[in-house]
Formats: structure tokens, C-alpha cells, sequence
């Protein structure tokens, strides 16, 4: 906290250097979430850099009220829906496993590459990941991906606990038997 | 007697490390006994291990660079005030007391100023004041026009060339 504190004054008085060092620092998380709420691979990179430009424009105002992760990974969250919003993409079609089969839940985004059969285990897994609602991917990455809390993922979401933690239980309780309905378990074992 | 398999949601709380002392005792004991929760359980594991792998994408290594060089100007930080402004109104402070001291005779001013007027006698203590320093100009008070007006120009040359000059250094 005492080092983000430091580099917050840097930037604010205006040192670049202090800024690179913070994209350096965030990007990977930012890019993680990029990367699982936006399909289209074309759009990322310019996502990424919009976040990291809101972050700037934004950290005077920022009083250090969560952390310096959190809040950035906030920013992050709300560019994506806003970008998902302005593509018209379902972000609430919040899937109950009785009901809807993962099948419905196509990346409407994917080039046509990433639609061919992946071989690799870990693949298979990222494969049925797409598929899945946004939030769950969301949910799942921050949790598993980014070791973030349920409290700091309630923080950037702006949802429940509660839901975070059924959103999460329902995910990967989805995913197993997806992966158990498709491939033996001595196939998965990652 | 039936058996009571562990649920989906206490397999998760188990691997996350959220179930409490008690329930854990309870699912390590049904483990030991239980293949059909074991496979479940070794299953999760597969799949805690598959989300934990990074498959992200990778920014470029100059994405740092790129998104710096997009900023607008970085915020002014300075106070507005400038201490080579003050380095140089010190030494023109400097220069025109020695230069005065060398070609004025200021004895006779020294010595009427020297003099501590009563309040009544300011007005008559400045007339004085200000008659002496024309007399101890001894005929050069084309020296100390011409000083003055060397300021000036300096002045504006700096609010007009140099500052400009040096902002636009600062900020390239």
C-alpha cells in the first residue's frame, strides 16, 4: 500500500516513468480480464490501453479507499461491460445448468480458427471457459487466476457476495460436468 | 444404512479451504471411505489446475511505452515560481549597487540619510533626499537611464523569448 501510495504522488506530479512502471505492474491482471470478457482478439489491445488510460485520468480522485489492484481491476471490469453493452452482447443471461446447456452460450466474437477443435488439455478447458456467461468467466479468473478475494471481487463487480460466491460454485460445478460429459477423466488430467 | 455422499458445493468449500474444522474432519473421514467422492474430489483438483493455468493474451513489450505516448501533457507541477528568476534579479540587484558605488559620490546622500526625520519633516527629508542622489550622479543621469532601460528590455526578452523557450524544453 505504503509503495502504491509512492507512485500514485509520482504520477500525479506528472512522472511518465512512474506511470509505465504501474501498466507494467497491472497490466498482466488487466489483460486477464480482457481477455476472458472479450472475444473479440482484435478489440483487446485497444481495450487494455483504454483502461490504462482511464486509469490515469482518473487517479487524482483516487483516495485509497480499496486497493490500488482493485480499483484498477474495476476500471477494467466496467470498460469491458461498456464495450460488451455498446455490441449488444447478453452480459445477463445468467445460465441455471437445468435449464440451459453450455451449447447455448456460444462466443459470438471467435474467429473462425478458435472454433476448430483444440487438442490440448488445457485448451479444452479455456474452450469451455468461452462458453460459459460472462460473469461466471469473470468470477473464475479473478478467483482462480488472480488469487483476488471474494470481498475485493465483490468490490469489482458491485455484486453480492453471495452471488459471487454462487456465481463461482455454480461455474465450476458447470465446467466439471461439461468436461465429464465430453472427455474421461484420465483425458483431463491437467 | 444410506450413504451420505459429500455435495458439490462441500467438495468446492473443501478444496478452497472454506469448510469449517469441524466439517472438514467430517469430509477427510468420508474420503478415506468413499471412492465414488474421492474421483469427484481428484476431478476438482483437475480443474482447479486447468483454471489456474495462464492462457491470456500477451501485450505487446512496448505496451507500457504505448500507452505513455497517448497521454495528454503530464499535469504542470510546477509552483510558478522559478528560482533561476531569482538567481538572476539577485545578481542585476548586485551588479547596479557596485556599478552606483563606483561612479556616484554618495557620501552626501549616506550622511542625509543617516539623519532619522520627525514625522512632520518626511516630506522635507525626501525633497532633500532625492536633490542629493541627482547631485551625486555628477551630470550621469544619462547613466541611469540608460540601466533602466537595459532592464526593461531584459525583462521583456525574458517573459517573451527565454521562458517560452525553456517551457517548451521542459515539456519535450
Amino acid at each position: 500500500m505504503a509503495d502504491d501510495k509512492r507512485l500514485v504522488r509520482k504520477i500525479l506530479a506528472g512522472n511518465t516513468r512512474a506511470f509505465e512502471s504501474l501498466i507494467e505492474e497491472y497490466q498482466r491482471l488487466v489483460s486477464h480480464m480482457v481477455f476472458r470478457m472479450i472475444s473479440n482478439v482484435a478489440d483487446r489491445e485497444e481495450i487494455c490501453q483504454d483502461v490504462f488510460m482511464k486509469v490515469y485520468q482518473n487517479l487524482k480522485g483516487f483516495q485509497f479507499e480499496s486497493k490500488l489492484s482493485t480499483w484498477i481491476a474495476r476500471i477494467a471490469y466496467n470498460t469491458c461491460i461498456n464495450y460488451l453493452e455498446k455490441k449488444r452482447v447478453p452480459l445477463f443471461d445468467d445460465c441455471s445448468p437445468e435449464e440451459k446447456t453450455l451449447d447455448s452460450y456460444p462466443a459470438k466474437d471467435m474467429l473462425p480458427d478458435e472454433h476448430a477443435e483444440r487438442n490440448d488439455v488445457s485448451q479444452r478447458l479455456q474452450n469451455e471457459i468461452d462458453k460459459m456467461p460472462i460473469h461466471f468467466r469473470t468470477i473464475l479468473t479473478l478467483y482462480h487466476l488472480d488469487d483476488l478475494s471474494y470481498s475485493q471481487i465483490t468490490e469489482i463487480m458491485q455484486m453480492p457476495e453471495g452471488t459471487i460466491k454462487s456465481y463461482l460454485f455454480r461455474a465450476r460445478k458447470l465446467l466439471k460436468e461439461r468436461l465429464m460429459a465430453k472427455y474421461q477423466p484420465e483425458d483431463l488430467c491437467l | 444404512m444410506p450413504v451420505t455422499h459429500l455435495t458439490d458445493e462441500e467438495i468446492q468449500d473443501y478444496l478452497d479451504g472454506n469448510l469449517s474444522h469441524q466439517g472438514r474432519i467430517f469430509a477427510e473421514a468420508h474420503l478415506e471411505t468413499c471412492e465414488s467422492c474421492r474421483v469427484a474430489v481428484k476431478q476438482y483438483q483437475s480443474l482447479y489446475v486447468g483454471l489456474r493455468q495462464d492462457q491470456g493474451f500477451d501485450l505487446p513489450r512496448t505496451f507500457a511505452k504505448s500507452v505513455v505516448a497517448k497521454l495528454p501533457l503530464a499535469p504542470k507541477t510546477e509552483s510558478g515560481f522559478d528560482y533561476s528568476d531569482l538567481l538572476l534579479g539577485i545578481l542585476a540587484i548586485l551588479i547596479t549597487a557596485f556599478a552606483s558605488l563606483y561612479y556616484l559620490n554618495l557620501s552626501s546622500l549616506g550622511e542625509r540619510l543617516t539623519q532619522i526625520p520627525l514625522p512632520h519633516e518626511i516630506g522635507t527629508w525626501l525633497f532633500e533626499a532625492g536633490k542629493n542622489l541627482v547631485a551625486a550622479l555628477n551630470g550621469n543621469l544619462s547613466l541611469l537611464i540608460v540601466g533602466i532601460l537595459v532592464l526593461l528590455v531584459t525583462g521583456a526578452l525574458d517573459r517573451i523569448l527565454f521562458q517560452p523557450l525553456l517551457r517548451h524544453r521542459r515539456h519535450a
